[in-house]
Formats: C-alpha cells, sequence, structure tokens
C-alpha cells in the first residue's frame, strides 16, 4: 500500500529511528530527518552501564538502531535539516519544506525527542561555576569514553555525590512533573562508577526512588549491598565550593531537621526531561496541543498518543519523559498508528492486505536463502485482561483472525470504556472467545503453533495459531506485611476498592461503633467487569473520571468529619510505579467526601504522566503522606490503629498524635485501612511457562530480564508476553504492549505467509545422532525432532539465527546460513583474531578501528560472527593451528546477550580451550574473553590492546627447536 | 547408551610417543550422543594433537575421519582407504569400537582416546549418570525400575545397608540410596509387598561365569 506513499519521521533519536524502521519493515519508504550531523540523538552520548553483568540501561539499544537503520536503503535519511514548512495536501498527506527541498508524503512521524533541564538555571547548585558539579549527561560522556572519571575530570576522585530531581517535580520553574528515568540512570551510573573504580564512595540524594524495570528493588538492593551506594533522602538546597575544586552539599538532615553539610570530589546533577526546543514551532506549524509543560499533549485523553490531526503522529519523548525501552516501544506504536490511519483512509481495508508477506526482523541480520513460507494468520491470545482484549481488537483492525482463551467474556450492565472494549471484543466476528479454557498442550513454531486447549468439563480442543499472545495479567495479593489482615472488617483491598466491589466495611473507629455502616462504591470502573472473568492485569485508567468512589451515607456526610482512612501502599517499587495513581485517586475521592486522609509508604512513586500533579493535588486538599522506613504496626481490635514511625518527625519532633515515647511515632485511629496489594505472577504461571516452553523472569514473571526483548518478545519467536504478566505494570502501560505485540504478531503471520530471508540453521539428517543437544540448548526453543526423518529439524520461521545449536552439536550435524565453520575459518589468520559479536563488539569494533596504529592493525583480524554462540571450540583451537597468537571473543554482557544464553556458551568455550591448551603446553592465557557493549569502543580498544600486549610477550606458538 | 569420557591429553600424548602420521577416528552413534567421540570430539582433539605438536617443533600428520558406529564391520571398512598410510588409529569409539577396527585393520596400532565408563543416562544435559551394569539378569521388575545392582554402591540386593541416611548413601553425600529409591518408588505404587521376599543370592552366571559372553539368535543369522 504504501509503496507511493512516503512516511516522513522528524528526528532521528531513539523513538525516531524505532518508528522509521518499524515502518520501513511493513514496507513503508521512510524519509528520516534529523537536525544534528549524525543519528541516535541525546542517548547516543550514553555509557554502558554494565558492570559484571548487564544492568538493564538500554543504552545498547541504540547504537544497534543507529546500525539498523543506516544499513537499510528502504530509510533515506536526511541529516544537518529541519522541518521549516508544511502544507497540507487534499490527499490528506503533507508537502513538507525540508532544508531547502520538497518532500511530499502521506504522514508526519515528530520524534523530535526532549532537552535536558539547563542546570545553570537552579543556580544555587553550581553547574558552570564550580568544577566539580556536572551534569548526569557530562557523567555519561565520561563514562562511555572509558578510562577512570577522574582523569576524565581532571581531578582526583573519592566521593561522588548524585543530586536527583534537578529540574524535575519542581513547581517554582514550571516542572511539576517527574522525569521518570533519573532514579534509575543514577542508580546506574552509580554502580558503573562504583565498579571501574571500587575506591570511590557515592551517595546519592533523592526525593522517592521511581524504580522501573523487572524487579529494580533488587537492583537498589545490590546496589547498596554490593556496592555501597548510599541513599539519603533529601533535596540538596546548595552546593557550595570547598577547599580544591571540591564542593559542599548542604542538605537537610531528616534526624533533627538541621541543614548539614557534606563534602564531595563531584557533583552529578541528575538533570530532568523538558521539551524539545522545536516542539513549539512544530505544534503550530501542524496544529498539534502541547501540554502545560510544553510537550506534546493528546487530543483525547482516552488515546494518549493521539494528535487529533490526520495524518500527523507523535512519539517518544517529544510527549513526556520515557526512558530507551519505551521510546523503541512508542515508535512501534506510533508505526502501527500510521499504517492504521492509511488503511482507513484506502477504502477501510485492513491493514494486512496492505503487507506484501508477513515479515520479521526490524534487525540488521545475516540474509539466508529467502522462502516464503505458509503460516496461520490466526492469533491465540491467553487471557482475558484487559491488555489481552486490547490485543485482540487490535489484531482484528489488522485482519487477523483471534481466539481469546480465558475466563469468559461479555458485558453486564456497567458503561465505561471497559464496556465498549468489551462490547468490541463480543460483536466482532474475527473474534473467539474459548470462555474457561486453559492450554494444555503447545506443539509446532512460530507461523503453526497447535495448541490443544482444555475446557469446562474436560473438553479438548486442538486451535493452530501462527502466533500467541500472553496476557494473563498480575494476581494482587496483600504484601507478606499485611497478610495477616486481609478479611478483618474495615480493611479493603486496593484493587477491590477500585474495582468497586459492594463493601460494606463496619466503620467502627475509635468508639467502637461498628454497627453504622459506610458503603464505599466504586461506580463504572473497567476493573469490575473484567475482575469476574480473568486475574484482573491492572486498575482502571477511568478512575478519575468514573466519579466518587467514597460515597458517604446521608448520616456521614461530607463535613461531618471524623472519618479518617489510611492507605498503605506498601509495596515493591515496580508494583508501586504500576498502582500509586490508583492509591492516589483513591485519597482524591475520599478526600472529596469529607474523609481526612493518611497515605503511608516507602515512596511516593510519581513517574507516570501526569502523577505528580495528582500527587500534589491530594497533599493540597490535606492528605497525609508519610514515608517510613519500618514498616508500620497495625492494630486491628475492636478499634483499628495504625502505628508508623515518621522520619520527618525526627527524633524531637513532637506532633500531635504521636504517641508516647516513641519519638516520630505516629498512631493514627482509622474508620478504614486501604491496602495496596503487592503484584505476584497468577499461581498457574510455572506450568503455563513450561507448556509454552518460555522463560520467566525475576519474580517469577513472564519474560526474560534482558534488554533486547522489550518490550514484548519472549524467548520463542510469535510468542509474545503483554501486560501484567510480564511484571505490575500500569495500563497505560498495557495498553502499549498491547498494540506493539499485535502489531508484530501482525507483521509475522497477518498476512497467511512468512516471507523468511534472514540465515537460519540447518540440519544434516545424515549426520545428526538425535542426541538432543540442540533440543536442549537452542535459546529460542526453535528445534524439534522430525519423526520421520529420525533427524533434529530446525524450523527457519522460529530460528534466530544466533548459531548456538551448530557450536554445541556433537555431530557437527547442523551449519549456519552464511557464516558456516568453513567461512568462519577462511577469515582466521596469523596475529590476534577477535571472534566479534555482530551485536555488540564488532559495533564497537566499527568505531575503534581507525583509533587503532596502523601496525597494529595489520596484526588485528576481526571475524564477525552473528553471536558468540557461534564461536566453537574448534574455531579457538583452529586459530592457533593457523599461527593466531592470541584469540579474543568479545559479545555482549550477561543477561544482555540478543540470543539469551550465547555469550554464556562462548565463554565456557573459552574457558574450556584455555585448559585445553594448557594440557599440551600452550599459555592459557592467549585465549580471552571480554564484554563489550556497542557503544563501548574505547573499551574495546583496551581489549585489543591487552590481548596485542599477550601475543606480544608470549610470541607465536610454534616453538622451533633450538639451533 | 554407553558413556565415555575423553582420556587426559597427557595419556594420549604419551600412548602417541613416536607416532608422527595419526588418524583420529569418531564414532556416530553412542559417543557423538554422549559428546565424548563424534565429529566435533575428533576436530578438538585433532587440534591439539597438531597444536602440542607444533609447541615441540614437531611435524605430524594428524588425519579426521568419524564413521556410523565403529562397532560394525561394514562402517569400519569405510575407513580403509582413508587409514593407509598412518601409523596408528586414536579411535574414539568405546572399547568395541577400538577393538573392532584393530581386528578389521591388523597391520596398525589402534589406540583408545576414551575411557569407557558405564551403560547411562544424561540426568541432564551435561551430566551422564550410570543405570545398567549389564549384570545378563535383570531383576528390574522387583525393584520398582530402579537397579540396585547398578545404582546401589554396594550391589545389594536385599539393601538398604546401615549407611543409608536421609535418602541417601553412605559412600557420598551427592548419591542417592539406589535402595531408598525403590523403597519410596514401591511405596508410590502400593508394592512394598515386593520388599517381603527376599531376594536370593545373585546368579552370576549370567554376568562373568564362562568367559566373554554371546548372545545368539538363530532366527536372524544369514
Ligand atoms: S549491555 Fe546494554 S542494557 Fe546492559 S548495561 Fe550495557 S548498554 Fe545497558
Ligand atoms: S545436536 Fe546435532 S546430533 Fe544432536 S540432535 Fe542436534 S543435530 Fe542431531
Ligand atoms: S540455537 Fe540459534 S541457530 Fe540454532 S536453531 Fe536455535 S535459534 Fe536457530
Ligand atoms: S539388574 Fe542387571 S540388567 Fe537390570 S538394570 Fe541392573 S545391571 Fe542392568
Ligand atoms: S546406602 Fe543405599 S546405595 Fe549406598 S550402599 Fe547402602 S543400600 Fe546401597
Amino acid at each position: 500500500m504504501l509503496e507511493s506513499s512516503r512516511v516522513v519521521v522528524v528526528g532521528a533519536g531513539v523513538a525516531g529511528m524505532s518508528t522509521a524502521r518499524s515502518l520501513a519493515a511493513a514496507g513503508a519508504r521512510v524519509t528520516l530527518i534529523e537536525k544534528g550531523e549524525r543519528l541516535g540523538g541525546m542517548a547516543a552520548d550514553y555509557a554502558c552501564k554494565g558492570t559484571d553483568r548487564c544492568n538493564k540501561c538500554n543504552v545498547c539499544l541504540v547504537h544497534e538502531l543507529v546500525r539498523d537503520v543506516k544499513s537499510r536503503p528502504d530509510i533515506h535519511v536526511m541529516t544537518g535539516c529541519t522541518v521549516d514548512g508544511a502544507e497540507a495536501l487534499s490527499s490528506g498527506g503533507y508537502r513538507l519544506k525540508v532544508g531547502g527541498r520538497e518532500v511530499e508524503c502521506s504522514a508526519v512521524v515528530l520524534a523530535t525527542g526532549f532537552e535536558p533541564f539547563d542546570a545553570s538555571m537552579r543556580p544555587e547548585l553550581g553547574y558552570g561555576a564550580l568544577p566539580a558539579v556536572v551534569s548526569a549527561l557530562d557523567l555519561e560522556k565520561a563514562l562511555r569514553d572509558g578510562g577512570g572519571i577522574g582523569e576524565k575530570f581532571r581531578r582526583p576522585i573519592g566521593k561522588v555525590a548524585f543530586v536527583q530531581c534537578v529540574g524535575s517535580r519542581d513547581l517554582q520553574r514550571g516542572r511539576g512533573y517527574c522525569s521518570r528515568v533519573c532514579c534509575m540512570y543514577s542508580l546506574r551510573m552509580a554502580r558503573a562508577v562504583r565498579h571501574r573504580n571500587p575506591s570511590i564512595e557515592t551517595t546519592v540524594f533523592y526525593m522517592d526512588f521511581q524504580g522501573a524495570g523487572k524487579d529494580p528493588g533488587d537492583l537498589r538492593r545490590r546496589a547498596e549491598a554490593e556496592d555501597g551506594v548510599r541513599f539519603v533522602r533529601a533535596r540538596p538546597s546548595e552546593v557550595a565550593p570547598a577547599p580544591d575544586g571540591r564542593a559542599v552539599v548542604w542538605f537537610e538532615d531528616l534526624d533533627g531537621g538541621i541543614c548539614r553539610p557534606g563534602e564531595f570530589d563531584l557533583v552529578v546533577l541528575a538533570v530532568g526531561t523538558g521539551p524539545g526546543r522545536d516542539t513549539r514551532t512544530l505544534a503550530d506549524m501542524f496544529g498539534l496541543g502541547l501540554d502545560e509543560f510544553g510537550f506534546f499533549a493528546p487530543a483525547d485523553p482516552g488515546d494518549e498518543a493521539a494528535t487529533g490531526v490526520p495524518g500527523v503522529f507523535v512519539a517518544g519523548t517529544c510527549r513526556g519523559p520515557r526512558d530507551i525501552a519505551e521510546s523503541v516501544a512508542d515508535g512501534e506504536r506510533a508505526a502501527l498508528a500510521v499504517l492504521h490511519e492509511q488503511a482507513a483512509r484506502r477504502a477501510r481495508q485492513k491493514i494486512a492486505l496492505s503487507l506484501s508477506a508477513g515479515t520479521w526482523p526490524g534487525r540488521r541480520v545475516l540474509r539466508g536463502q529467502p522462502e516464503t513460507v505458509e503460516v496461520s494468520s490466526t492469533v491465540l491470545v491467553l487471557g482475558g485482561t484487559a491488555e489481552g482484549m486490547e490485543a485482540a481488537r487490535t489484531l482484528s483492525d489488522l485482519g487477523c483472525r483471534t481466539v481469546i482463551v480465558g475466563e469468559e467474556t461479555g458485558s453486564d450492565g456497567d458503561s465505561g470504556a471497559a464496556y465498549s472494549l468489551l462490547a468490541r471484543v463480543d460483536e466482532d466476528s474475527s473474534i473467539d472467545v474459548l470462555a474457561g479454557g486453559r492450554l494444555v498442550r503447545l506443539d509446532g513454531q512460530a507461523g503453526g503453533f497447535r495448541a490443544t486447549i482444555e475446557g469446562p468439563g474436560g473438553l479438548v480442543s486442538e486451535i493452530g495459531a501462527g502466533a500467541l499472545i500472553v496476557a494473563t495479567g498480575y494476581r494482587r495479593e496483600f504484601p507478606e506485611a499485611a497478610r495477616g489482615l486481609a478479611g478483618r472488617a474495615c480493611v479493603v483491598g486496593l484493587s477491590e476498592l477500585s474495582r468497586g466491589a459492594e463493601m460494606l466495611p463496619t466503620l467502627g473507629g475509635v468508639a467502637g461503633d461498628c454497627t453504622r455502616g459506610v458503603k464505599i462504591r466504586l461506580p463504572g470502573s473497567m476493573g469490575r467487569i473484567l475482575a469476574k472473568r480473568a486475574p484482573l492485569g491492572a486498575p482502571s485508567p477511568h478512575l478519575e473520571e468514573s466519579g466518587v468512589p467514597w460515597a458517604v451515607s446521608e448520616e456521614h456526610g461530607k463535613g461531618r468529619g471524623g472519618r479518617r482512612a489510611v492507605i498503605w501502599v506498601g509495596v515493591r517499587p515496580d508494583t508501586a510505579r504500576a498502582v500509586f495513581r490508583e492509591a492516589i485517586s483513591a485519597a482524591l475521592s475520599a478526600l472529596a467526601a469529607g474523609w481526612e486522609v493518611y497515605v503511608l509508604c516507602p515512596e511516593v512513586a510519581v513517574a507516570g504522566p501526569g502523577d505528580e500533579e495528582l500527587y500534589l493535588e491530594a497533599r493540597r486538599q490535606g492528605a497525609v503522606f508519610v514515608k517510613y522506613d519500618e514498616e508500620p504496626e497495625v492494630q486491628a481490635g475492636s478499634a483499628l490503629r495504625v502505628l508508623v514511625r515518621d522520619p520527618c518527625l525526627g527524633a524531637g519532633g513532637a506532633a500531635a498524635s504521636a504517641a508516647d515515647d516513641v519519638p516520630g511515632l505516629l498512631a493514627v485511629d482509622a474508620d478504614v485501612l486501604v491496602v495496596a496489594e503487592e503484584a505476584y505472577p497468577p499461581p498457574d504461571s510455572p506450568e503455563l511457562a513450561r507448556v509454552l516452553q518460555v522463560n520467566t523472569g525475576p519474580l517469577g514473571f513472564f519474560q526474560d530480564d534482558n534488554v533486547n526483548f522489550l518490550p514484548v518478545l519472549t524467548n520463542r519467536r510469535g510468542i509474545f508476553a503483554i501486560g501484567g504478566c510480564r511484571g505490575a505494570t500500569a495500563v497505560a502501560d498495557a495498553m502499549v504492549d498491547a498494540h506493539v505485540a499485535a502489531y508484530l504478531a501482525a507483521r509475522l503471520v497477518g498476512t497467511g505467509s512468512l516471507h523468511v530471508d534472514w540465515a537460519t540453521a540447518r540440519v544434516d539428517p545424515d549426520k545428526c545422532a538425535l542426541c538432543l543437544t540442540c533440543v536442549r540448548t537452542c535459546p529460542h526453543r526453535a528445534v524439534d525432532v522430525d519423526d520421520e526423518m529420525r533427524a533434529a529439524r530446525i524450523s527457519r520461521a522460529a530460528c534466530w539465527g544466533c548459531g548456538v545449536c551448530a557450536s554445541e552439536c556433537p555431530g557437527k550435524a547442523i551449519s549456519l546460513e552464511s557464516c558456516s565453520d568453513d567461512e568462519i575459518l577462511a577469515s582466521v589468520a596469523p596475529g590476534v583474531t577477535a571472534f566479534c559479536c555482530d551485536h555488540s563488539a564488532l559495533i564497537a569494533a566499527e568505531a575503534t578501528m581507525a583509533a587503532l596504529p596502523t601496525d597494529e592493525a595489520a596484526g588485528l583480524n576481526i571475524v564477525a560472527v552473528p553471536c558468540t554462540g557461534k564461536v566453537d571450540i574448534i574455531h579457538l583451537l583452529k586459530a592457533f593451528e593457523r599461527g593466531a597468537e592470541a584469540v579474543m571473543v568479545a559479545g555482549c554482557f550477561d543477561e544482555g546477550c540478543h540470543f539469551l544464553s550465547g555469550n554464556r556458551r562462548a565463554r565456557l568455550r573459552v574457558g574450556q580451550a584455555a585448559s585445553l591448551l594448557k594440557a599440551v603446553g600452550i599459555e592459557p592465557e592467549r585465549v580471552r574473553f571480554y564484554h563489550i557493549g556497542p557503544d563501548m569502543s574505547a573499551a574495546f580498544l583496551e581489549a585489543v590492546q591487552e590481548t596485542m600486549q599477550v601475543a606480544r610477550e608470549l610470541g607465536p606458538v610454534v616453538r622451533r627447536r633450538a639451533g | 547408551m554407553i558413556v565415555a569420557e575423553r582420556k587426559s591429553l597427557d595419556e594420549i600424548l604419551a600412548m602417541l610417543q613416536g607416532c608422527s602420521r595419526v588418524l583420529v577416528v569418531g564414532c556416530g552413534t553412542c559417543v557423538t550422543v554422549c559428546m565424548a567421540g563424534g565429529e566435533k570430539e575428533v576436530g578438538v582433539l585433532a587440534s591439539l594433537l597438531r597444536l602440542a605438536a607444533q609447541r615441540e617443533g614437531r611435524t605430524v600428520e594428524i588425519g579426521e575421519a568419524t564413521i556410523e558406529r565403529q562397532c560394525e564391520w561394514e562402517f569400519v571398512d569405510k575407513l580403509a582407504p582413508a587409514i593407509r598410510g598412518y601409523d596408528a588409529v586414536l579411535s574414539m569409539g568405546c572399547g568395541a569400537g577400538v577393538q573392532t577396527i584393530a581386528q578389521r585393520f591388523g597391520g596398525v596400532r589402534v589406540l583408545p582416546a576414551l575411557n569407557t565408563k558405564f551403560i547411562g543416562i544424561p540426568e541432564k544435559q551435561g551430566l551422564w549418570v550410570e543405570m545398567c551394569l549389564g549384570c545378563g539378569d535383570c531383576v528390574l521388575d522387583r525393584t520398582g525400575g530402579i537397579c540396585p545392582i547398578a545404582r546401589c554402591s554396594k550391589g545389594l540386593l536385599n539393601g538398604p545397608c546401615g549407611g543409608s541416611q536421609g535418602g541417601k548413601c553412605e559412600v557420598s553425600k551427592d548419591t542417592d540410596c539406589a535402595w531408598q529409591l525403590i523403597y519410596d518408588r514401591l511405596a508410590s505404587l502400593g508394592r512394598l509387598d515386593l520388599l517381603e521376599t527376599e531376594f536370593a543370592p545373585k546368579d552370576w552366571s549370567k554376568n562373568r561365569d564362562g568367559g566373554p559372553r554371546k548372545v545368539l539368535r538363530e532366527e536372524v543369522m544369514l
């Protein structure tokens, strides 16, 4: 469809590149316009923050995106230009003025990124004035360039402070929002600094920890325990000069409430994310709205990304802070929206009709023998959660038939968005629902799965599906510390409250007057409808709009006072990110009904769009937030009393209700205690993971903890995990997951045929001994046993082309297209051989080679492999046979491997090679393994020089006989 | 399957002393599956032998070949053209394979590169465990499918012995007590009654009595 229509993407940062790559993969012709001279945007300057293992900073994704975009002929890149004018065409597209030229297009995607906060706007922090004060971006660059940070900043560094929220959560400067990413980047930088120089002490001054990712609580615990990163809850008021170019950070000590100084050699300001400079101009040009902070604003509150102007789309940080992985996902989402609109424009076709044949990776891959395979365009959605239904609905728009397997879906008498979602699922003839079904077995591979579903009463049916989307949601349960309270009178779960379960908590309060009930009701919540059918993934996004949940009966109406609610949000940081908004909404509703509200939590999680405003509003209306260090104690006798120590009350601080003797201890007599539930994977997750052969990650949620799989990929091609099943997820994020997964599934199988042109591994059945090694070691589960051939069989659609199996097969029966053993060995020569992973070290190598002196470069022999897992032990040994003096293997960080375990296998082989060499009298240090991220050209250079040094010192392997 | 393990390189190098032309021969069946002597291991060993020689400044010729099964005349025959000119054949087959090649090619030294260990299974990828001793008189019908001969450290027929502690064998904490396993399994099958009949002393005549054993089946003979 898009042959004749070009899409212009403005901005070659992460979101822009992701949009372009995704559109191109769907067959569109794309022009990518970049103001700067290079691709990658701000993130191109960031550093990999891997320590011994990947710390999930996502930076490597950027460098790979750059390479992917550059290597696609269907993306036309124009650097050094801006969009200077736009004229709407009658066809619905635009004629843009770009650097003196005119470009016609059918759609424009604005992905113009953000502008970091200019720290000199807060002169009291000394940025620009004190040599010791730098911004986080400065530190990113220093880390990226390698070497010690002391050299970089030209001063001895022993103590480093990170100051959070510089230009974020700052009402005075019109920046009343959380920048969402700084806590995690500071945490990771602190670890990286410590890792590179263990003698450096790091301290993070922060307000609230905004954890993101799979298990941020664990990352923080490890930073504190293993790396000694110190967290101090304070918002420094001033950074002053100190002798020797050092700086003094003045911060308020919570114990005692006095201001204290701390001296540091380096003070890193965690500058926040602000709207890009071009945002206003572009908004005017295209008639778009901006929010109060200057980011592109959604035209329709229900559809966060819609601009309201046909043909114009926005993606990435230009519409609000988000991290790298979220920007990649947002790009995918924007690409989908473009395709969607274009299909609708053309006689309401389904999008899939326009895709020529399914295509897969947008990423650069090795090319193999092209082949078109028939696939099933049916997609199976497991779980009747909101995200599952949204995925099904989107897939239906994309022309795929879907089958939802899960609890019964249907509509029953409520209103709101959920109702319409359900109704649309109900009405849609291309969506079938298998109510009460359970997946008990899965055969086949991507494009041709066969799912055995057991229905109620043991009825078994088999469904053929090209792809599967797992949307089983998460289970919410009282957190450990509050477990004993479940089911008690006057104690209610936050999600139940949000779901609008009819509840009559007896509100005795202090007087033990438990008979007069107040009915707590939450009308119109999406949660309510869904709750009946499935383990609910997430709360309603429409909570605020849906009315007053804390309806109070006549006799306890507003203004009577005395009704007091405690909302306790004692959950992990990842759960807090997903549910805090729900808690604040509940607080606001209670306040509106005249209640007194206490919110108890370790951190206030306000990283979502609009959350900070909501939080401030709750405070303005009188909600008391207590950020505790120790879990509160609940005394639930005839009356409900919650004891909590508020560190802000300090040692001497005596509050009106402070309990006797214990400093800072608050005793709140509550009428109702609302407990925010912790998120856990549903109980049948392990079994489902086993049936699907899909890996689970931290806390038992679906999906590996590996940035290359974000947002929705699993280890198996054609199986996607979305929303709550891959971790506690806020509703808006779950919906993005649903859209991205639907789009990817449609791109894979939506047309009924899949064009496989990537390199895959193949088995020579004559040589296969059916040892099952490949079946067991393939990280992507792409190998089955071919019963007829009595040999292993690799599915071309499912194979990711890592070559792990080829290097593990004891019968040498497997070879990887375009990367056979002969091809690899042909490029091995005397000198130093470096086997480089195409996704990481090779990208770093490409940027480094120029820096290598010519004589050294001549002795270096780089062999590209799709994954270090493709490096066979035989390759390592043969390299020495052919005259190599030292051999290095360089690949991704642990947990950062694109093929999950390839680098681990390679490292084991390097270890094995070393011990075998030793056994025949050859120095084991001649063979080495390095972790090199794609941006780590400096580290790559160091690794090469170290290996060359070894080669020089040890000389040739061949020892000529004396004389 | 037969499970084997490569000998140490020192031992292999010592036995090859004085040989400058060596053909390393793999087997495509059991020892491929147990990752001790398939085509890949042949490549690794051959490479190491060359490197060892290079290191010492010797010139050697190390050939590589892998056949379907070293314990079948027809497959072993296929080595005939390749074997010419070599001082020695280093077999990466099990003991049966080494002997078959030796018997077929009288004029050449045939050396074992592996230690043949046992009949067993991969408990998981990379870990093989012994399951059967080939005793010639299987008792699994009475022991819940768990072999006391191979898996009890003492080969007891009326176990367990007094050394069974917490399910582990006294010989090593890493070894399950076979008799505990037998007991548990029979209990879950509801067949503990099988333990009430004592095992008579085992008839070892079916094992090694009378020299090497044979299985003869006239109906399949030519
Ligand atoms: S490997 Fe990638 S995600 Fe991991 S720490 Fe490095 S750049 Fe970050
Ligand atoms: S690893 Fe090789 S020999 Fe083993 S099953 Fe796979 S292809 Fe066959
Ligand atoms: S191990 Fe890698 S190359 Fe082999 S089948 Fe699996 S995905 Fe394909
Ligand atoms: S009883 Fe004998 S034949 Fe049976 S499994 Fe044990 S050793 Fe093998
Ligand atoms: S402890 Fe168990 S396995 Fe070990 S010798 Fe005794 S009976 Fe056999």
